[in-house]
């Protein structure tokens, strides 16, 4: 475990390494100088710019620019936001949460009913009901998640006004605060969470599934019911804990692509999250804060990803560590 | 004296994509409470299949009958709602698997898989359950079976997971245990040690046993009567004294002239 | 053409579907610049008006700017195809060299090329992508597309870098080995053929989650540019009024589903060859 821990603590190392490197050459290699003051800027974004500068080292030797790069955003300081005047990281700050809020009931909900639906395919593999499933659980795959988002918009907000079409919170009750005022962001909530939480369902059905049917044909399962064990049980006990270990696996791996689903899903939502503040950050060439959500978000997935590997691990009795 | 089990003209076919294909072909035998009974056979005589028609569980693609009959404890199973027949599975009677590597479930503790049983038979108490369950586990000779109740699958040797299996099917003490070539993925010395408890557990529990094998040696050491399976029909069925020194079919003759002697040359 | 029908024959149904419609849409990628009805960016001279519903003359209506939205398609079913197999070209090269390499090496050499796999596989490929659009002024489209490639080879290197470890320890292998076979004839005659579909498989799935990724970067702006047209060009335009000019919306969004639906059903379908003849 131990070693696991500092195997993945050294991949966060490399991946943050990679993302500086690319930033830097980016910095370097694009066509003009992307943090050099033009004659049009208002006065707060040369000063923005000006501070930039200085924050990365720009005119210094290249050498110490990366080596000061390199500590700057160790200590979390990326300079300031060119579209928002305010230091970069206190945006980071801001957004991180929102999204975290948008992701992980997302994740939850979408993991849970993926699994249901994959288990549930794997005992009816192949017969018609479950074919019917199969294809359904493709075409939502098969759709990007931001156009999902966009129809379940159309129908649900634009068409029958159910639900709000965009932003987290509604102004008035925003500031009244208390109890209304969570419902409210619940409400903003409801559809770009399901729309996540629908593909990630469907991507976890279609791996669950396929888990399941190998489970399925194991010895084990056999032997369970000749020992009198009821197919139900044999499904969510025996047949859900022999998957558990992949199923962690794969949330492992789908965490790096559901980020792009999801700041698209953001975007189209007007979710004020990392996502859709990356978008506009990238239409507005606001470029510190780019190479700042860039680094934090690369960095926080991989760490989420290795807690769903480390997971995985724990749920192999064969890897786990005697006391 | 009444059968305990009585299999009558039992047919089971495979499907597939090429067709069906015959692996029971009008087998009919019985077994009395206590008996122990070989059914002999080489790899595809059908003689799994039949264990696993008794039990009611058949892989999807298996077909039963026509004009098949099963009768256990005055009932056919074959005609047993689902519900009735997983009352009767693990607790009248029970299947011992020839891999116990591959028949324990690898993410699940060793004693769980075996209170499991009582659990889903109406034991409500999970205490009692685990008391019942170290109890068998110490009386099938595993060492420290409080502390190996907690114990992973992959943690014992194959010898000490076949004698959790046989925990597993004794556990409510059935009248029937089916055992599906028990020893045949053992170590040679194991197998002795194996077949010696099982011949102990059957003295002290009195159950029938059916005991599917394709080892000659194993049924003249246990067994009190033997059926012999060719390509799925039964060719010869006798005391396991007749069989051997008076065997009536050619292909018993084949069988016994193939088992490696000592005392003969090949 | 007669071996072609053979194949098409052996197929099971859904591929089949699945082939049929990519042919389709292939086709029209191919013949857009000849067989479009209209110039896909010019606005039709005397006779056509913006926001038309489907007609005889416009087949699948015409967009705010009075464009044809069937030719839009065509050229735009081109540009995303062809961003898709570009990329996918990239990641079939690079991921099988890759995996290639890291399976025939030293393990000291595999470990620290799989630790980079491993650390790519990690990091979300929109943000690589997003910080590399950031910084470059007009990205062009086979800009674009290589950029797309060469964030998405990680996981086909990994599959064949499997393989082909499988390979070497198998006893045909060892066989030709005891035999005298030099090892880069070892590498061609048995090796390579046997990691190939593996990098295929894995190179195909690639370019199925390319285009949802080139998609959703056009919708942003991101991506391609308009008045040049790719799918996520037309969902933009079509997410504007969707109630009103549904078809819009409408056909940009059943062409990318059935595409990145047939191309995972025919990935499935290879997958399933190689596992059988494994």
């Amino acid at each position: 475990m131990l070693r696991f821990a500092l195997e993945r603590a050294g991949q966060t190392v490399i991946v943050a390494l990679v993302v500086v490197t690319l930033a830097f050459a980016l910095i370097h290699a694009a066509p003009g100088d992307p943090f050099s003051p033009s004659p049009d800027d208002p006065p707060e974004l040369a000063v923005a710019r000006e501070r930039v500068r200085q924050t990365y080292g720009l005119d210094r030797p290249v050498v110490a620019q990366y080596g000061l790069m390199l500590a700057n955003f160790a200590r979390g300081r990326f300079g300031e936001s060119f579209s928002e005047a305010r230091p970069v990281g206190e945006v980071i700050a801001a957004v991180l949460p929102r999204t975290a809020l948008l992701m992980a009931p997302a994740l939850i909900i979408g993991v849970t009913f993926g699994t249901l639906v994959g288990t549930w395919q794997g005992r009816r593999a192949g017969r018609r009901r479950e074919r019917i499933v199969g294809v359904a659980t493709l075409a939502v795959l098969s759709m990007p998640e931001f156009l999902v988002g966009l129809l379940a918009s159309i129908v649900f907000a634009t068409r029958l006004n159910w639900l709000p079409a965009t932003g987290m919170q509604t102004a008035d009750l925003a500031n009244a605060g208390g109890l209304p005022a969570v419902a409210d962001v619940l409400r903003h909530l409801l559809l770009p969470g399901g729309t996540l939480a629908l593909a990630i369902a469907a991507m976890v059905a279609r791996y669950q599934r396929t888990s399941a049917i190998e489970a399925y044909g194991e010895e084990f399962v056999r032997a369970a019911r000749a020992k009198g064990v009821s197919e139900g049980r044999v499904a969510w006990v025996h047949v859900l804990r022999r998957t558990a270990g992949s199923l962690c696996a794969l949330i492992g791996l789908l965490l790096p692509a559901m980020v792009g689903g999801a700041a698209l899903v953001e975007s189209v939502f007007g979710w004020p999250g990392a996502g859709s503040t990356l978008l506009r950050a990238v239409s507005s060439r606001d470029y510190p804060l780019v190479i700042g959500l860039v680094l934090v978000g690369s960095v926080a997935v991989c760490i989420s990803s290795a807690l769903a590997d480390a997971a995985a691990q724990l749920a192999n009795p064969r890897a786990r560590v005697k006391a | 004296m009444t059968p305990l089990l009585s299999v009558e003209s039992l047919r089971v076919a495979y499907g597939s994509p090429a067709g069906e294909r015959r692996a029971v072909d009008d087998v009919s035998f019985s077994i009395n409470p206590g008996e122990i009974v070989a059914l002999v056979g080489e790899s595809g005589s059908g003689k799994s299949s039949v264990g696993l028609a008794t039990m009611g569980i058949l892989p999807d693609n298996a077909r039963v009958g026509p004009g098949s009959a099963i009768r256990f404890e005055g009932r056919d199973l074959l005609t047993l709602p689902e519900p009735a027949m997983r009352d009767l599975r693990g607790r009248r009677m029970a299947m011992v698997f020839q891999d116990p590597a591959a028949a324990l479930n690898p993410v699940m503790r060793v004693g769980d898989q075996v209170a499991e049983v009582a659990l889903v038979h109406g034991e409500r108490d999970k205490r009692k359950a685990r008391d019942t369950a170290i109890d068998m586990l110490t009386r099938v000779g595993l060492p420290d079976a409080a502390t190996q109740f907690r114990a992973w699958p992959h943690e014992l040797s194959g010898g000490m997971r076949q004698r959790v299996m046989l925990a597993i099917a004794l556990l409510l003490k059935p009248a029937l245990v089916i055992a599906d070539e028990p020893t045949s993925a053992l170590d040679v010395t194991i197998q002795a040690q194996v077949l010696r408890l099982l011949v102990e557990l059957q003295r002290e529990f009195g159950m029938a046993v059916l005991f599917i094998t394709h080892d000659l040696g194993v049924v003249a050491e246990t067994c009190d009567r033997a059926l012999v399976m060719q390509r799925g029909r039964l060719v010869e069925s006798a005391s396991v004294d007749a069989l051997f020194h008076a065997p009536q079919h050619p292909y018993t003759r084949e069988l016994l002239a193939a088992m490696p002697r000592l005392d003969r040359a090949p | 053409m007669a071996a072609v029908r053979q194949w098409f024959r052996a197929l099971p149904f859904t591929s089949r579907v699945a082939s049929a419609v990519l042919a389709l849409l292939a086709l029209s990628a191919l013949a857009a610049p000849w067989w479009a009805p209209y110039d896909p960016n010019a606005a039709i001279p005397a006779g056509s008006t913006p926001l038309d519903a489907p007609s005889a003359a416009h087949w699948l209506g015409t967009d705010a700017a009075a464009r044809d939205l069937l030719s839009r398609l065509m050229h735009g079913t081109r540009v995303s195809l062809a961003t898709a197999l570009l990329a996918g070209t990239i990641v079939l090269v690079v991921g099988a060299a890759w995996g290639g390499i890291a399976g025939m090496a030293s393990d000291r050499v595999d470990r620290w090329m799989m630790r980079f796999v491993d650390a790519m596989l990690a990091t979300p490929r929109l943000l690589i992508v997003l910080a590399v659009v950031a910084f470059t002024e007009r990205l062009p489209v086979s800009g674009l597309a290589l950029l797309l490639g060469l964030t998405a080879w990680p996981m086909t290197s990994r599959l064949v870098r499997a393989r082909v470890r499988e390979l070497r320890a198998t006893d045909y292998v060892a066989a030709a080995r005891a035999l005298g076979t030099p090892e880069p004839q070892l590498l061609t005659k048995h090796i390579l053929p046997g990691a190939l579909p593996v990098a295929l498989v894995g190179a195909v799935v690639a370019m199925a989650s390319v285009i949802p990724l080139e998609a959703g970067l056009s919708f942003v702006g991101a991506g391609v540019a308009p008045p040049n047209a790719s799918w996520g060009v037309l969902l933009h335009d079509g997410s504007v009024r969707p109630l009103d000019a549904w078809w819009l919306l409408l056909f940009p969004s059943v062409a990318i589903a059935a595409t990145v639906m047939s191309v995972s059903v025919l990935a499935d379908h290879l997958q399933r060859r190689i596992r059988t003849a494994a």
